[in-house]
């Protein structure tokens, strides 16, 4: 069994409105690593969601995969390219849900409002699996108390509005484990619960995980959360990978400016009275005016007149890790070196 | 939900009461009254007796107060089913209106279903498919149903139904099975003429529910649970049918509330032009005639008819909705 769960390489995803084309992913890498935690962050706007949705294919309209893959390796050896499926074929639809599942930012609007959650759960099990209602219901219930939902039996005939926010949050992952997938991918899923509630939400995933090998890809802007709970990290900006990096690299070094520029803007409590935040210079390009050169030439406090503006960055190796960035690339490293006209 | 429906059932009974006051004093708002229109066509040698005049003065309390005219007029109702007396038909009202009422319900019901079964799938497809050609077509043709005065629809397809299909127009009945007794000939001869009613009733209707079903769908194709729904790995024919028509629904069939009585009172031109035994054209002439017994047992019937629709529209949005039935 390999090692590696998803490999996604220079994926893009667009959608093409009468304004022009919007480049929600542009050429994204990132790889998933079975039995871990792979958090992707990045501000607004840098094509988190949209990733994930590409993943399961789930994309609105007019949106849709224009190039890249997507190699997903099954626990038998197999692998198939996810990206080169069609939306609405069968194959497609026998991976949602049953080897990739979704947890959703808001579980009150994400859930059906006339369905009690238990039906919204087995039905889960239902669709992909070969069992009868008795046992589906069985296992919902099993599933509940798993999610630590009290008096499992009688809420699985409740409805989503009659459950509080951190337990619908509990019922949804519930709905995401029903058919023991391989890989959860979690948008936010935190963002609408207040911090108590947050905490233990994400302390049982991360249980869950342990106890049932799977991975997560848990997409946050909360740095926070990911030195929590990340194994990995992946930074986004403007629908890219800047950098790949597992979590104890990102913190202690952080190789890309972009990533250095996040860290920066998180409160510490190691401030000094008076010191105060840096942050970000300016605001994520409008999608249809993106700069020429790197994506984040327009922010970056480390770029170089003539080179950053000029072309574009690859995403470079590492040692373990990886960055977009020419200060990493052994060709322009010692130009940049050099080159200390940074762009005021 | 049983508690549900009775508090409907309370509220609804207490609306009657407030109804059938309101629905007096309408009746004797006109100037004049019955026992003047009586003694009026009396002059005029029409066949009421003295005596006559005298029962009915005795019977309804005309010589009484108000309050106690309206205890009459309601206590006939609620205990004997004596709605009163027609002065223009010289019939009991009770008569008249069941006459009529057979028919009107066949007829309103029939056009419900026309226009549920019709709008239901034309209004799914247009959302689903917004914006392709089937969507602006059939929205195009909607819109041509809603603006075509139903009047005129009626005399159109009576053209069509006559000089095409040679069928007598007109009537729900053709002439020799007017009088005739049920047979499967006569069911057969009812449903032959139904259709032309039923379109007409029903054309406007059928567009503005097809609207509504659009609109619906359209606001709920867009939620999350349908993402969700998605990403579950359901087909997409199943989750569609499963979660946002399910939710679109609540509004679709909160409307039979008010098309029970609108099918009633609103179809008088069509009912005048068609000749169909309804009680719309009834309606209209016991208002004009100042019919008062019969124009108040109208008002009363329609009001019943409204409430009945809303306590059903409420019960079904119940059954739907678990937000609604645990309130």
């Amino acid at each position: 069994m390999s090692d590696i769960l998803l490999e996604i390489r220079n994926l893009s995803t667009y959608f093409e409105t009468r304004s022009g084309v919007v480049k929600a992913v542009d050429g994204l890498d990132l790889t998933l690593r079975r039995n871990h935690t792979m958090c992707v962050v990045g501000e607004s706007g840098s094509g988190k969601s949209m990733t994930a949705s590409s993943i399961l294919q789930i994309l609105k309209r007019p949106g849709r995969i224009v190039s890249g893959e997507m190699i997903y390796h099954f626990r038998d050896g197999r692998t198939v390219d996810i990206a080169r499926l069609d939306p609405n074929s069968k194959q497609m639809r026998a991976i949602r849900g049953k080897y990739i599942s979704m947890i959703f930012q808001e579980p009150m609007t994400s859930m059906s409002p006339v369905h009690t959650i238990g039906s919204q759960i087995s039905e889960m099990m239902l669709v992909h699996e070969d069992v009868s209602k008795a046992e589906a219901k069985a296992r919902t219930i099993e599933l509940l108390t798993r999610v630590r939902i009290p008096d499992a039996a009688a809420r699985f005939s409740s409805y989503p509005f009659q459950l509080s926010g951190g337990m619908r949050q509990r019922a949804m992952i519930a709905m995401a484990l029903a058919c023991r997938p391989d890989l959860v991918i979690a948008d936010e899923p935190t963002t609408a619960l207040d911090v108590t509630t947050q905490a233990n939400v994400l302390n049982l995933m991360r249980e869950i995980q342990r106890e049932s090998g799977i991975s997560i890809m848990l997409i946050t802007h909360d740095l926070g959360v990911v030195a929590e709970v990340a194994d990995d990290v992946t930074v986004m900006y403007l629908g890219r990978t800047m950098e790949q990096a597992n979590v104890f690299d990102l913190f202690n070094a952080p190789k890309h400016p972009y990533t250095r520029a996040l860290l920066g803007s998180v409160p510490r409590l190691d401030l000094q009275r008076g010191e105060r935040l840096t942050q970000i210079r300016g605001m994520v390009p409008n999608p249809f005016a993106r700069p020429t050169g790197c994506p984040f030439v327009t922010r970056c406090p480390e770029r170089r007149f003539g080179l950053c503006d000029r072309q574009e960055p690859d995403l470079y190796r590492l040692d373990g890790s990886t960055s977009r960035c020419f200060q990493h690339d052994p060709v322009h490293a010692a130009a940049w070196a050099q080159n200390d006209e940074v762009l005021a | 939900m049983i508690h549900f429906i009775a508090k409907r059932l309370v509220a609804m009974v207490v609306m009657m009461f407030l109804i059938s006051v309101a629905a007096f004093v309408i009746i004797q708002l006109p100037p004049g009254d019955f026992l003047t229109t009586l003694v009026a066509s009396m002059q005029q040698g029409s066949d009421v007796s003295q005596e006559q005049i005298a029962f009915l003065t005795r019977r309804f309390g005309l010589d009484q107060p108000l309050y106690i005219q309206y205890w009459r007029w309601i206590s006939g109702i609620l205990l004997e089913g004596d709605f009163g007396y027609s002065f223009q038909w010289k019939r009991p009202v009770a008569e008249l209106i069941w006459d009529q009422l057979g028919f009107t319900m066949l007829l309103s019901l029939a056009t419900l279903l026309f226009a549920w079964a019709i709008s239901f799938p034309i209004g799914v497809y247009s959302a689903v498919k917004q914006y392709s050609i089937g969507d602006y077509i059939v929205t195009f043709i909607g819109f041509i149903g809603l603006a075509i005065p139903n009047f005129l629809l009626a005399l159109v397809l009576m053209y069509i139904g006559f000089r095409y299909f040679g069928q007598s127009v007109g009537g729900l009945f053709s002439p020799e099975y007017r009088t005739a007794p049920w047979s499967w000939a006569k069911v057969w001869d009812l449903i032959s003429h139904l259709w032309i009613p039923m379109i007409v009733i029903g054309a406007a209707r059928t567009a503005e529910l097809i609207r509504i079903m659009r609109a619906n769908l359209l606001d709920e194709l867009n939620k999350p649970y349908v993402t969700t729904a998605r990403a579950k790995g359901l087909s997409e024919v199943r989750l569609i049918l499963k979660y946002p028509i399910r939710i679109a629904l609540n509004p679709f069939v909160s409307t039979v509330g008010w098309v029970l009585p609108s099918l009633v009172s609103g179809a008088v031109i069509v009912s005048v032009v068609l000749n169909l035994p309804t009680v719309g054209p009834l309606l209209l002439t016991s208002l004009q005639s100042q019919d008062m017994y019969l124009a108040g047992g109208f008002i009363l019937l329609l009001s019943v008819l409204t409430l009945v629709g809303t306590i059903v529209s409420d019960i079904l949005l119940a059954i739907l909705d678990p937000r609604i039935r645990l309130e």
